[in-house]
């Protein structure tokens, strides 16, 4: 018998851990919380961004007009592209590549999970 | 009527899970968590620590199941899963990963004269990339190869860490 050999049947004759359905059911508990936790959270963002809209008020009203009229100018100042055939084709694709990306290599699957 | 997953073959289960079967999932933990349980217990030398190293693992597992793209590989892809469990645990806890010079390592792991141990000590004595290197390779029987793509180390790190670990923990258990 090699000296290699005999470390690997060393190794195979430790014990394996016991109680294996514990385990599991605390790896699936842990799942079904976080499934939980990740339906509850956009719930949770809105009504957090609300209460703080409540209790800024009037100040939240301002900073929102400030903020959109800023992205308004951003957009029509983007728009002059995209509103064109070309401009129209190449942000179509562009969505449609990463579309496809995401769900060909799993990442739409994985990101959802 | 009732699945029972049990009888499902595991390439099948692994499809299941992929499509987001928690079921299936639950199956797939059950037959390998020993696999997993032991691996990271060899490394840790923790048995807690290392069930919650394992439910990180399973977690991360889940969620890039997907991502798998040959179903009868599952088996070496949650070993990796599991190594790089390990791995991101042991750069948080700032264990040397880093390949050590020789001269340091036996200073620090070396056992005391004629003292016999047995393995689970001699493992915690290596440095955590020998043991890392000796586990896979004596307890799990990954290829060199395999052992580089698993931690993402050059080959030739990997064969000195296999080659010096195994030679440290056999004068050790002798």
């Amino acid at each position: 018998m090699s000296e290699d050999t005999g470390l690997a049947r060393l190794f195979a004759e430790q014990p394996e851990p016991s109680d294996g359905d514990a385990f599991a059911a605390r790896v699936s508990a842990r799942l079904a919380n976080r499934r939980r936790l990740r339906l509850a959270s956009p719930f949770a963002a809105v009504a957090m961004l609300l209460l703080a809209v409540w209790a800024t008020w009037p100040a939240a009203k301002t900073f929102a007009v400030t903020s959109l009229g800023s992205i308004d100018l951003l957009a029509h100042g983007i728009s002059g592209f995209f509103t064109s055939d070309i401009g129209t084709a190449v942000a179509g694709a562009m969505a449609l590549s990463l579309a496809i990306w995401a769900f060909a290599t799993g990442r739409l699957r994985s990101f959802l999970r | 009527m009732s699945t029972n997953y049990g009888d499902i073959a595991e390439a099948n289960l692994v499809t299941l899970a992929a499509l987001g079967d928690e079921r299936a999932f639950a199956e797939l933990v059950k037959r390998r968590q020993a696999t997993v349980r032991g691996l990271l217990r060899r490394l840790c030398g923790n048995a807690a620590l290392a069930d919650d190293l394992a439910q990180d693992a399973f977690v991360q597992a889940w969620r890039s199941l997907a991502q798998l793209r040959n179903a009868a590989a599952f088996g070496g892809w949650l070993k990796q899963v599991a190594v790089r469990t390990w791995l991101q645990h042991a750069r948080k806890a700032k264990l040397a990963l880093e390949p050590l010079d020789d001269a340091s390592t036996v200073e620090a792991a070396v056992a005391p004269q004629g003292e016999r141990i047995d393995l689970d000590r001699a493992l915690a004595r290596l440095n955590p990339a020998q043991r890392l290197c000796v586990t896979l390779s004596y307890a799990e029987g990954l290829s060199h190869g395999e052992i580089a793509d698993a931690t993402g180390w050059p080959l030739g790190t990997v064969k000195s860490h296999v080659a010096r670990g195994g030679a440290r923990l056999r004068e050790w258990l002798q």
